[in-house]
């Protein structure tokens, strides 16, 4: 054991969480801050000197927001995009994780490198090819085009994050199953999905995370009212010349409340899972 | 074997997206379909003020137009980029777009937008039409490409108690009154300066009206001038005295803020800014706080008053023409819809409501007789500056671009004081018109 | 190597393999290829020329392409060193507490969780002239100068929001590879009478170095193409203080609408993010 007095434990511990707690302040500030926005009035958002609390506390903001798309039309396309394109992700990555991860042959890592080598093309490059591929294929607009490209953005990723997964189960429960006759799918889905749920689930709340909160190809893609998503729907608070801070900061909470509430529910084996490895590279 | 498999599926794969480039689009003949725009507003849920307006100027266009109208909101700053994409990618293209004049140069130059001459000089709304507004709906061709529903200009806002002796006119007016305000903590002028908008409300102005252009008549850039070192020189003064707050370099609308705090004495507004400037607090205090009645209401009171945009010493007032207008993108499945569409916003009344909803002047003459606008004190001032110093920017193909690119060297120049000046200029300018 | 092969035939892996690959060639390296041949020509009124290299040569030549180079080195840099060197901090300090570093960690990952444009739009906000209320708490002692109106204060935010928004990320795989240091290690060495340093720099280090290297991969990258946070918090601006590679590459694409040179820039990108990988990749099998 380390030699060291009680004291200085006792010391030890107090800068340790007074740090972190310093460090959590910084880190939820700006959150916090959009929340207290989100109780002002419009007029209270814009006095001086400026303010934390509200001065005066009001649901105003959230009543603009409830009236509006967001939360009938434009919240569930998010959540329709995302949760498919996910669990299509974490299927097809799993299967192709899978292979990669047990069967070896010359060529195999090249082949991975070049997949994970598309996670270096800049995003907006394939803007006009992607526009161009989906209008003639007639799908512009609809739910399928995001979750097609979505999918196909987020796949070698998710191939990443589960390969180290898959590597890291011993394979001799594997080869008894193997003994016993079991094809390679029943191997799968009775031995390596079960063993690997946490592995599935970060790349799940990773991939879902991000293409829940997903702007760019959203605004190009779709140009229906109906398809509209939530990150593209924040717009509609405001216009040229005129922004309804508290709306937009009661709007901006909503839409963090899904993906934050996911995420408290699965802390702990998401934080597990990551530090056991999803990424070692 | 196995081999044969995956090369057979490669082969396919890459045939799929193949025929999906080179395949053509069906087009269904029939009744006349819905008429799609692509805008800002939002009637189907209004949100802001302008929506509600908006909703309320064309109640009855369905029955009038004899179709659906389906607008699909789209953020602002992202309609032109999509017509553009929605054309030159083949894509689903709108009816009717909604953009702004000084973009229309960058769309005709781009094959964007359909020719409608024709029909504008046809229509019945043609012989009302205000001539310098549908001049703004020309491309360098002399076609008209779109047709402007609402125009705007600038003009400058000033306190009272910060220019007891009349309100500052020109530039010297600005830099005299600078060392006096300074001293009771005040800032002479604020304006937006920076990004795009800022080379329409304050850059362009200054250069023209110190005798210089920001483009030649080809549509290429021409500010390597005189004229423009002088506006910086001006502008970096302002900043390096502290005569003008520093976030009149920001990007965003933050400029407004210290004039409605009563921090500033001037602001170089927009005919549109009454609607955002409240609540409205003058420098002595006196508070103005009635929506966007606000501005209105110290002029009657003579706390504020209008003048137009300044101008160099001895020299005219050039104040930029900007609006709004209607388009029909190439491709459009629907043009007759979409005449149709415009036909009914030209209406004198509906344009009215239309362009007073986005705080500009309606582009049919009579508009202007609606009590809105010939009883109040603001917008009779606003129309009588514009009609004598409103002129439209040259046309500028790249017109984005060179805007921001110019504000960029602007901006970067007012920080670096000791950086001359031309040789920046020519050297972006020669950049720009490289090909 | 061959041993494992038992587990699966060729056929299988086939079969689990090229759902992707399908998805990959028509999703990702079709719409690739289509934009490598954009960067040799321009589309104008919906058609297609091919111009040569013409695009290539007009951005080697503009110094908005250099200017922007220097611009994401220094925004890459920062990024890279916060995002490391306050992420390992964060971890050792979770490493070291029993109490609470669940609700530590949650309350850290929150930003992450949040959108760029949302937490773009915080962050403006928080330093907006009047009403921000950060400006208005440091206006006394700057000055009350304007932080976002000044080049080096709103690279010094976008950098901020960055390693707000990315910190939780990297502070997590060095929890995770901190774990993996064995307490053993540190027990001789403390008899030896090594400071706490010592063991830091001579076991702890050590052991978590290829998880550094891998974070800064990805550190990297992820700065290098860094978009949607610095649009919603400054647009590249005041000025084009904050205009890297990547909002450059935005501009031209989607708000000047020249397709051909944005795909140009794209293959240009593409090149340095490709040689910067491969360049950890090589520091990587060293270590």
């Amino acid at each position: 054991m380390l030699i060291r007095s009680r004291r200085q434990i006792i010391i030890d511990n107090i800068v340790t969480h007074g740090l972190l707690i310093f460090f959590c302040l910084i880190m939820i500030f700006p959150v916090a801050l959009s929340l207290m926005t989100s109780f002002k009035t419009k007029t209270d958002v814009m006095i001086l000197p400026p303010r934390f609390f509200p001065p005066e506390w009001t649901l105003e903001g959230y009543i603009k927001v409830f009236q509006s798309d967001l939360i009938p039309i434009y919240m569930p396309n998010s959540a329709i995009n995302a949760l498919t394109a996910t669990i299509l992700t974490v299927i097809l990555a799993a299967f192709a994780a899978y292979g990669f991860s047990r069967f070896k042959f010359k060529g195999s890592r090249a082949l991975q490198l070049g997949i994970l080598g598309l996670m270096m093309i800049p995003g907006i490059t394939n803007l006009v090819s992607y526009y161009k591929l989906v209008s003639q294929l007639g799908i512009l607009s609809t739910h399928l085009i995001m979750i097609l490209v979505y999918t196909g953005f987020e796949l070698p990723f998710g191939l990443l994050i589960l390969k180290n997964f898959f590597d890291a189960i011993p394979i001799d429960l594997e080869e008894a199953a193997k003994i016993d006759g079991c094809s390679t799918t029943q191997v799968l889905w009775h031995i390596i999905i079960p063993l690997s749920l946490p592995g599935l689930f970060v790349a799940f709340l990773l991939i879902l995370v991000y293409l829940w909160n997903e702007f760019l190809f959203a605004v190009t893609l779709l140009s229906a009212n109906e398809a509209r998503t939530a990150m593209v729907g924040l717009y509609d608070f405001q216009t040229s010349f005129e922004v309804a801070y508290h709306a937009l900061s009661a709007a901006s909470i909503i839409v963090l409340l899904p993906m934050l509430i996911i995420f408290i529910l699965g802390r702990k084996t998401f934080f597990r899972a990551m530090m056991e490895g999803a990424l070692k590279g | 074997m196995k081999k044969s498999y995956a090369l057979t599926v490669l082969v396919v794969l890459l045939l799929v997206p193949a025929f999906a480039f080179a395949g053509g689009k069906t087009e269904e003949p029939g009744e006349m379909g819905p008429v799609i725009v692509w805008s800002e507003i939002n009637i189907k849920a209004p949100q802001t003020n302008l929506d509600e307006n908006f909703a309320k100027a064309v109640e009855g266009i369905e029955d009038a137009m004899g179709t659906e109208l389906i607008i699909v909101t789209t953020p602002y700053k992202e309609i032109s980029a999509k017509v553009n994409l929605a054309v030159q990618a083949g894509g689903d293209v709108p009816d009717i777009a909604q953009l702004k004049v000084s973009k229309l140069a960058f769309h005709v130059d781009n094959g964007t937008l359909m020719d409608i001459t024709k029909y504008v000089e046809a229509s019945p709304w043609y012989a009302g039409m205000n001539k310098s507004a549908l001049d703004a709906g020309r491309g360098a061709d002399g076609k008209i490409y779109a047709v402007p529903f609402n125009t705007r200009s600038t003009l400058t806002y000033s306190y009272t108690d910060a220019f007891p002796d009349g309100p500052p006119l020109t530039t010297d007016d600005i830099l005299a009154a600078g060392p006096g305000l300074k001293e009771k903590g005040m800032f002479t002028i604020t304006g937006k300066a920076s990004e795009q908008q800022g080379v329409q409300v304050w850059w362009w102005p200054l250069i023209r009206t110190f005798g210089g252009h920001f483009a030649d008549s080809d549509g290429k850039v021409a500010w390597a001038n005189d004229a423009t070192v002088k506006a910086i020189e001006f502008t970096r003064e302002l900043i390096s005295k502290g005569y003008a707050p520093e976030v009149i370099l920001s990007p965003g609308f933050d400029d407004e803020i210290p004039f409605m705090n009563g921090d500033v004495g001037a602001f170089n507004a927009g005919s549109w800014s009454y609607v955002w400037l409240n609540p409205l607090t003058t420098p002595s205090g006196v508070k103005y706080d009635n929506k966007s009645a606000s501005v209105e209401e110290a002029i009657k009171a003579g706390d504020l008053v209008l003048s137009p945009q300044i101008s160099a010493p001895g020299s005219k007032h050039v104040t930029p023409l900007d609006g709004i207008l209607w388009a029909i993108p190439v491709g459009s499945k629907n043009v007759e819809g979409a005449q149709a569409f415009i036909d009914f916003m030209m209406q004198t009344k509906v344009n009215t409501d239309v362009a007073y909803a986005w705080g500009g002047v309606p582009t049919i003459d009579a508009g202007k007789n609606d009590p809105r606008y010939a009883d109040s004190v603001y917008w009779s001032k606003v129309t009588e500056f514009m009609s004598k110093y409103a002129e439209a920017m040259e046309p500028v193909a790249n017109y984005d671009e060179a805007t921001l690119k110019f504000a960029d060297i602007a901006i970067a120049l007012i920080h670096n004081t000791g950086k001359d000046i031309m040789p920046v200029l020519k050297q972006a300018q020669d950049e720009l018109n490289a090909e | 190597m061959q041993v494992s092969n038992i587990l699966m035939n060729r056929k299988s892996f086939i079969w689990l393999v090229s759902p992707s690959i399908i998805f990959l060639l028509i999703i990702q390296i079709y719409p690739s290829l289509y934009s490598f041949y954009l960067s040799f020509g321009k589309i104008k009124g919906g058609q297609y020329s091919f111009t040569g290299l013409k695009n290539f040569t007009r951005l080697l030549n503009n110094s908005d392409f250099y200017e922007s180079l220097a611009r994401t080195g220094i925004f890459t840099f920062s990024f890279l060193l916060a995002c490391i060197g306050i992420g390992l901090i964060l971890a050792l300090l979770l490493s070291r507490c029993t109490k609470f570093t669940t609700l530590y960690m949650t309350i850290i990952f929150v930003p992450m969780v949040l959108s760029e444009v949302v937490g773009g739009t915080m962050w403006r906000w928080m330093f907006q002239q009047s009403f921000g209320l950060v400006q208005a708490f440091l206006n006394p002692f700057i000055n009350n100068v304007s932080i976002l109106s000044k080049p080096w204060g709103a690279m010094a935010i976008v950098i901020a929001a960055s390693v707000w928004k990315q910190l939780a990320f990297t502070a997590l795989l060095f929890l995770g590879a901190l774990q993996t240091v064995p307490k053993e290690l540190f027990e001789p060495a403390a008899l030896d009478g090594a400071t706490r340093s010592d063991m830091f720099w001579k076991i702890t280090w050590v052991i978590i170095r290829p998880t550094v290297l891998l974070a800064s991969i990805m550190t990297t990258i992820r700065g290098i193409n860094a978009l949607g946070l610095i649009l919603a918090t400054t647009q590249g601006g005041p000025g084009a203080s904050t205009m890297t590679e990547a909002v450059l590459l935005y501009r031209t694409a989607w708000q000047f609408g020249r397709f051909g040179d944005a795909a140009a820039l794209s293959v240009v990108m593409f090149l340095i993010n490709i040689t910067l990988g491969i360049v950890y990749i090589r520091l990587m099998r060293e270590s």
